[in-house]
C-alpha cells in the first residue's frame, strides 16, 4: 500500500467497479472517511441512496466540541479531531478571518469558525458539576477556564445577569456542515474517489456488495450511514445497535453578531447521556456567519417522525431566551429536525464488525458526528490499512457491545424511510 | 378623501395619504429603502403582498417589518431596513382564544364563499386573513377603508356583518396543527405586533391563495422591478390616485407569461399609466390554437376582449409583443432601462426606457398550512408548483380539512368562489349541520361551476407553457436566484455539479431558500432551474414548500406556547 498516490493512476479504476473500500453514506462521516482513505492511496467509492449530504449532516448545527466530552477516550478523540479540522480548514483557506470580516467578505469554503464554547451554569449545583467535569477534561488535555458569574458578561455581553458562573472552552469550533461535507467529498473526488448516488446497498457476500443497481466489488466496506447504519449493518449481515435520536433546531432572522461563541447550558451534557425516551431540551445558542442564530437542543426517541413538536420548540425558545433575554424579541424564521445516530452507551461505534469480515462501522456519534468525523476517518483508515491503531481503538470497537445483543430485540432497526 | 399623514423617513419630513408604508414611500418618489446583507444591493417593493420580505423597513421601535403590509400612522419614524439588534422583549399580549366550528384561512373569493356557505348552514365560523381587509388579491380593498366591506361585490358584503362569522384580519397563521379532536391555528399580527390569536375549530377550510412566480433575469432585483400582482395591489390600495403616483413611475413594461399580464396591463392603462409594452413569452400562433375550445367560455372571452380593447385604445400606444421575454434590467439603484429579446432568435433584442417593470410567470399555490395539516398534494409535471389534492367536495386527504381556490389548482375567482361554496357546505355537512341530501341540493350548482372553471383554467395553462423560452440557458451565471440570500445561478449549478440530488441539499449548499421568505419566491425558481439543468423531473427534485413555522414568530411568543400545550 503506497502512502503517496498519483490521482491519474486511478482514474480508470472506477469503471471496473472494483474498489479497495466502499463507503456507504455520503454525510459528514462518510465524506471524511472517503477523503482519508483516498488520501492513504486506496481506491474508494462513496455510495449514497440519495446523494451527497442529504441526511443527518444537513439536519444539525455543525458543532466541533471538546467541551461536552466525557474525560477519557472520547475527549481524546475529540481533541484529535479538532486538530484535524484545523488543518483541513487551513488547507481549504477556510479559517475565519475574525470579526473584522463583515458580510460579503466571507471567503471561507465551509465557514470554519474557531470561536470557542461557553458553558453556563444556572445555579450552584450545576456549577459544581461543571467544575468537576472540567477538572477531568483538563487531565485529558482539554483547555478550560472556569469563569465567575461576574466574568460571563466579558465573554458574552448579552447573557442573562442571574447565572451562577461558567466554563470557557477555547478549542470548541463550528463549521457549516453541508458545505464542509461537500468540500471533503469534492477533495476526495479530486483525488480519484468515485461516487454512486441514488443507489442502495442490499447485501454483502465476501467481497461483493449487491446494490439496487448492480454489484460492487470492494475489499472493505465502511458503514457510515448515520442513523440508518443499523439497517445497513443488518443488510450486510452484521449488527450495529444504532437508533435515531431526534433533535430540533430553530433558526432566527439574521442579525448583527450578538452571540459571539457557542453558548450552552451545563445540563446539556446530562441530556446527552440520558437514556430517557422522553423529549429533553437544553439551551444551545450560537451565531452563524450568515447572521442567523441557531437554537437547540432537544433529544427524543420518536422513530422517524419528521413533524416538529411545537411543545419542544416552545421549550427551546424559552430556555434560549432565559439565557439571552434579548432573544425574546427576535423572530424564529424556521425550524428543522434531524436524526442523530445514537449508540446505547453514548460512545461512537468505530471499527470492524465483530462477525462480518471486511465490514467496518463508522457511526453512533449521536450529535458529535461533525466534530468527530476527521478523527473517526483517521481511525478507520488505520484499521483498514492495518497500521497500528491508537490505544483508544478498543473503546470505540463495536464488539464492546456484543453483550448488549438483546438491545436489538427491544429496538429493532428502523426501516429506511 | 383621506387626509395626509405626516411621517419621517430617515431625516426627511414627508406626508402621504393613509396606506401602507410601501405606498407612502413610493408616493414620495422613494423606490428603495433597504440594502442587502451580502452585496449591499438596493431593494424595495417586489411582491407587494407580504410573501417576499424584500421590502423590510424599520418603523419606530420595530425592526424589519414588511413595508407592503404595515400601515402608516401619523408621526411614524420610518428608517431604512437594517439588520438590526434585537429589541428587548416586547410586551406579549395574551392571545385571544376563539373556538369555532369552522376556521377559514384566507378571505379571498374562495374563503369568503366558504365562510358564508358554512355560516348560512348554521356553523360558527372564524375567517382569518393576513391583509387588513377581506377581499383577497382580486377584491383587494384599501387597507384604510372605513367601511370594511365597502368595495366588495354585494354577495360578499355579508361576510363582515354575518352574526356567525368572526373576521380576524391583519392576522397571520404561524402554526397549524391537530390537538386532540380540534384543529388549532396559532396566529400573530401581520404588522409584526405580538397581538396573537389561537383559533380552535372542528373543521378547517384552506383558501390561502398563491405566490407569483417570476423567472429571474439579470437585474430583476433592482428596485422598480415588481410582480404584476404587486402593481395591481398598489393600484387597489388607493383607488383614486393615478398610477404614476403609486408605482415607481409612469412608464411600465409588463413581461412574463400568462393571462395575468393582460389584466394587469389593462388595469394600469385604466389608471393612467403609460404601458410601453406587454411582452408575452408565449408565441401568438400557439395561443390562437386554443381559441376553438375557448369559445365554450363566452364570459371569459368577453373579459379578455375587454382587456384587448382597453389596450388597443390606449395612447400612447401599447406595444403587444408575443414571443418576447425580458432579458435584463439596468441602471444603478433602480430600473431605468429594460432589454427584451425574441424567444425564437435571442439575438433580436430591444431596449425600452421605463420606470417600472412588472413581471409574472404564473402562480404557485401557498402550501404552508396544507402541508402542516398533512394534506397530500401533487407536483405538476411542467410547472414548479404542487396543488392540494381534493375530492368533489373539496375534502383533502386530512379528514376535516378542506381546500379551495388557487391551492387546488390555479383558476382565478371563477374557480375559487364555487369551490369555496362547496368547501363551506362540505364542512357544514361534516359537522352535522347539513344532511347528505341538503348538501347535494345546495352544492350541485357550485360543483358544475367548478367543473366549467377548471376546464377553462386547463385551457389557459396550455396557452401559456412555461417551457420553451430557453430559460435558464441564456441567463448570466451571476443572476441572483434567491433574493434573500443572494444565491446565484452559478451557486446552484455548482451544487448540482457536486451531486446535490434534491432541492433540500441544494438549499444546504447554496443557502437558497434560507432567508426571510423561506423559499416562497426562490423555491419554485430553484426547483425549475435545477430540473432544466439536470433533466430530472420536478417531483424528483422536491420542493421547499414545507414550512413548519408559516411566519416569522418572536421567540418570546413561541416560548409562551409550552404552558398552553401541557406535556402532550
Amino acid at each position: 500500500m503506497t502512502a503517496h498516490r498519483d490521482s491519474r493512476r486511478y482514474r480508470d479504476w472506477g469503471q471496473s467497479s472494483t474498489f479497495d473500500v466502499l463507503v456507504v453514506g455520503a454525510g459528514m462521516v462518510g465524506a471524511a472517511c472517503a477523503h482519508a482513505l483516498v488520501g492513504a492511496g486506496l481506491r474508494v467509492c462513496v455510495l449514497d441512496r440519495s446523494g451527497p449530504v442529504a441526511g443527518t449532516t444537513a439536519g444539525g448545527e455543525g458543532n466541533i466540541l471538546v467541551s461536552d466530552k466525557v474525560p477519557g477516550p472520547e475527549a481524546r478523540l475529540a481533541l484529535r479531531s479538532v486538530a484535524l479540522w484545523r488543518s483541513l480548514a487551513e488547507r481549504a483557506g477556510a479559517v475565519a478571518s475574525g470579526p473584522a470580516a463583515g458580510p460579503g467578505q466571507s471567503s471561507t469554503a465551509f465557514e470554519f469558525e474557531p470561536k470557542g464554547g461557553l458553558v453556563v451554569a444556572r445555579d450552584g449545583s450545576q456549577l459544581a458539576a461543571l467544575r468537576s467535569l472540567a477538572e477531568g477534561q483538563a487531565g485529558c488535555g482539554v483547555d478550560c477556564s472556569l469563569l465567575a458569574a461576574s466574568e460571563l458578561s466579558e465573554v458574552e455581553p448579552l447573557l442573562a445577569p442571574d447565572l451562577a458562573g461558567g466554563a470557557w472552552y477555547p478549542q470548541d469550533c463550528q463549521v457549516q456542515p453541508v458545505l464542509a461535507a461537500a468540500w471533503l467529498l469534492a477533495e476526495a473526488i479530486g483525488l480519484g474517489a468515485r461516487t454512486r448516488w441514488g443507489e442502495e446497498v442490499l447485501g454483502l457476500s465476501r467481497t461483493t456488495v449487491t446494490t439496487s443497481r448492480g454489484r460492487i466489488a470492494a475489499g472493505a466496506v465502511v458503514n457510515a450511514a448515520g442513523p440508518w447504519s443499523g439497517e445497513v449493518a443488518a443488510r450486510l449481515g452484521g449488527w450495529l445497535p444504532v437508533r435515531p435520536r431526534r433533535g430540533h433546531v430553530l433558526v432566527t432572522e439574521p442579525m448583527p453578531p450578538l452571540v459571539r461563541h457557542k453558548v450552552y447550558e451545563a445540563d446539556y451534557v446530562g441530556t446527552v447521556v440520558s437514556d430517557s425516551d422522553e423529549a429533553q431540551t437544553s439551551a444551545v445558542v450560537e451565531g452563524t456567519k450568515a447572521g442567523t442564530v441557531l437554537i437547540g437542543s432537544s433529544r427524543e426517541f420518536v422513530g422517524w417522525d419528521r413533524r416538529p413538536s411545537l411543545r419542544v420548540l416552545s421549550e427551546m425558545a424559552a430556555r434560549a431566551s432565559a439565557l439571552f433575554p434579548g432573544l425574546a424579541g427576535v423572530r424564529a424564521m424556521r425550524c428543522y429536525v434531524g436524526f442523530r445516530p445514537a449508540s446505547p452507551d453514548h460512545l461512537p461505534l468505530i471499527g470492524p464488525d465483530p462477525e462480518v469480515a471486511g465490514l467496518f462501522h463508522a457511526s453512533g456519534h449521536e450529535g458529535a458526528g461533525i466534530g468527530l468525523a476527521p478523527a473517526t476517518a483517521e481511525l478507520i483508515t488505520t484499521l483498514i490499512t492495518g497500521t497500528d491503531p491508537p490505544p483508544d481503538a478498543p473503546s470505540f470497537a463495536p464488539a464492546r457491545l456484543s453483550a448488549h445483543r438483546q438491545w436489538e430485540q427491544s429496538y429493532p432497526p428502523d426501516p429506511i424511510p | 378623501m383621506t387626509e395626509e399623514l405626516r411621517f419621517r423617513f430617515g431625516e426627511r419630513e414627508l406626508t402621504a395619504p393613509g396606506s401602507t408604508i410601501a405606498s407612502a414611500l413610493l408616493g414620495n418618489g422613494i423606490v428603495s429603502w433597504r440594502t442587502t446583507r451580502r452585496d449591499g444591493a438596493p431593494r424595495g417593493l417586489f411582491c407587494g403582498i407580504g410573501h417576499c420580505h424584500d421590502c423590510l423597513v424599520d418603523v419606530n421601535d420595530r425592526q424589519s417589518v414588511r413595508a407592503c403590509q404595515h400601515l402608516l400612522r401619523a408621526g411614524d419614524h420610518v428608517r431604512p431596513g437594517s439588520v438590526a439588534a434585537p429589541v428587548p422583549a416586547a410586551h406579549v399580549q395574551a392571545a385571544a382564544e376563539h373556538v369555532a366550528d369552522v376556521a377559514v384561512v384566507g378571505a379571498g373569493p374562495g374563503g369568503m364563499a366558504a365562510a358564508l356557505a358554512a355560516a348560512d348552514a348554521g356553523c360558527r365560523v372564524v375567517l382569518i386573513d393576513s391583509a387588513q381587509r377581506v377581499g383577497g388579491q382580486i377584491h383587494r380593498q384599501p387597507a384604510t377603508a372605513i367601511d370594511a366591506g365597502g368595495a366588495l361585490p354585494d354577495r360578499f358584503r355579508r361576510v363582515v356583518a354575518h352574526p356567525r362569522i368572526t373576521v380576524l384580519t391583519g392576522t397571520t397563521v404561524w402554526h397549524a396543527g391537530q390537538e386532540g379532536e380540534m384543529f388549532v391555528l396559532r396566529c400573530i399580527g401581520t404588522d409584526g405586533s405580538e397581538t396573537g390569536a389561537v383559533v380552535a375549530a372542528q373543521a378547517v377550510v384552506l383558501a390561502t391563495g398563491a405566490t407569483e412566480l417570476v423567472l429571474p433575469f439579470p437585474g430583476w432585483t433592482l428596485p422598480g422591478v415588481i410582480t404584476a400582482g404587486a402593481a395591481q395591489a398598489l393600484l387597489k390600495a388607493q383607488p383614486r390616485t393615478p398610477a404614476a403616483d403609486l408605482l415607481p413611475g409612469p412608464r411600465v413594461l409588463l413581461a412574463g407569461t400568462g393571462p395575468l399580464l393582460l389584466r394587469a396591463a389593462a388595469d394600469l392603462v385604466n389608471r393612467g399609466a403609460t404601458v410601453v409594452a406587454v411582452c408575452e413569452a408565449s408565441r401568438p400562433a400557439s395561443m390562437l390554437s386554443g381559441l376553438p375550445k375557448a369559445l365554450r367560455h363566452p364570459g371569459k372571452l368577453a373579459e379578455g376582449a375587454a382587456y384587448a380593447v382597453t389596450l388597443a385604445r390606449a395612447r400612447p400606444r401599447v406595444k403587444m409583443l408575443g414571443g418576447w421575454t425580458v432579458t435584463g434590467c439596468y441602471r444603478e439603484g433602480r430600473v431605468q432601462q429594460v432589454r427584451i429579446a425574441s424567444v425564437g432568435s435571442p439575438a433580436r433584442s430591444r431596449m425600452f426606457a421605463v420606470d417600472a417593470v412588472a413581471v409574472s410567470h404564473g402562480l404557485v399555490p401557498a402550501l404552508d398550512l396544507s402541508r402542516a395539516l398533512g394534506c397530500a398534494d401533487d407536483q405538476l409535471a411542467d410547472f414548479p408548483a404542487a396543488v392540494v389534492a381534493v375530492d368533489q367536495a373539496q375534502a383533502t386527504s386530512t379528514s376535516g380539512v378542506f381546500a379551495c381556490g388557487e391551492l387546488t389548482g390555479v383558476g382565478g375567482a371563477a374557480k375559487a368562489e364555487p369551490e369555496g361554496e362547496v368547501a363551506g357546505l362540505a364542512a357544514a355537512r361534516r359537522l352535522g349541520r347539513l344532511d347528505e341530501a341538503a348538501f347535494r341540493r345546495k352544492a350541485r350548482g357550485a360543483i358544475i361551476r367548478v367543473r366549467r372553471a377548471k376546464h377553462f383554467a386547463l385551457l389557459l395553462s396550455r396557452l401559456y407553457p412555461l417551457a420553451g423560452h430557453g430559460w435558464p440557458d441564456w441567463l448570466d451565471p451571476g443572476t441572483v436566484i434567491c433574493r434573500c440570500e443572494e444565491a446565484t445561478l452559478a451557486d446552484l449549478r455548482r451544487a448540482v455539479a457536486a451531486g446535490a440530488a434534491d432541492l433540500r441539499t441544494i438549499k444546504g449548499m447554496t443557502r437558497c431558500g434560507m432567508g426571510y421568505c423561506q423559499g416562497r419566491i426562490c423555491g419554485p425558481v430553484a426547483q425549475y432551474a435545477a430540473a432544466r439543468i439536470t433533466g430530472r423531473s420536478l417531483a424528483e427534485l422536491g420542493d421547499l414548500h414545507t414550512r413548519h413555522l408559516a411566519a416569522p414568530i418572536p421567540l418570546g411568543v413561541l416560548a409562551d406556547q409550552a404552558a398552553d400545550l401541557g406535556t402532550g
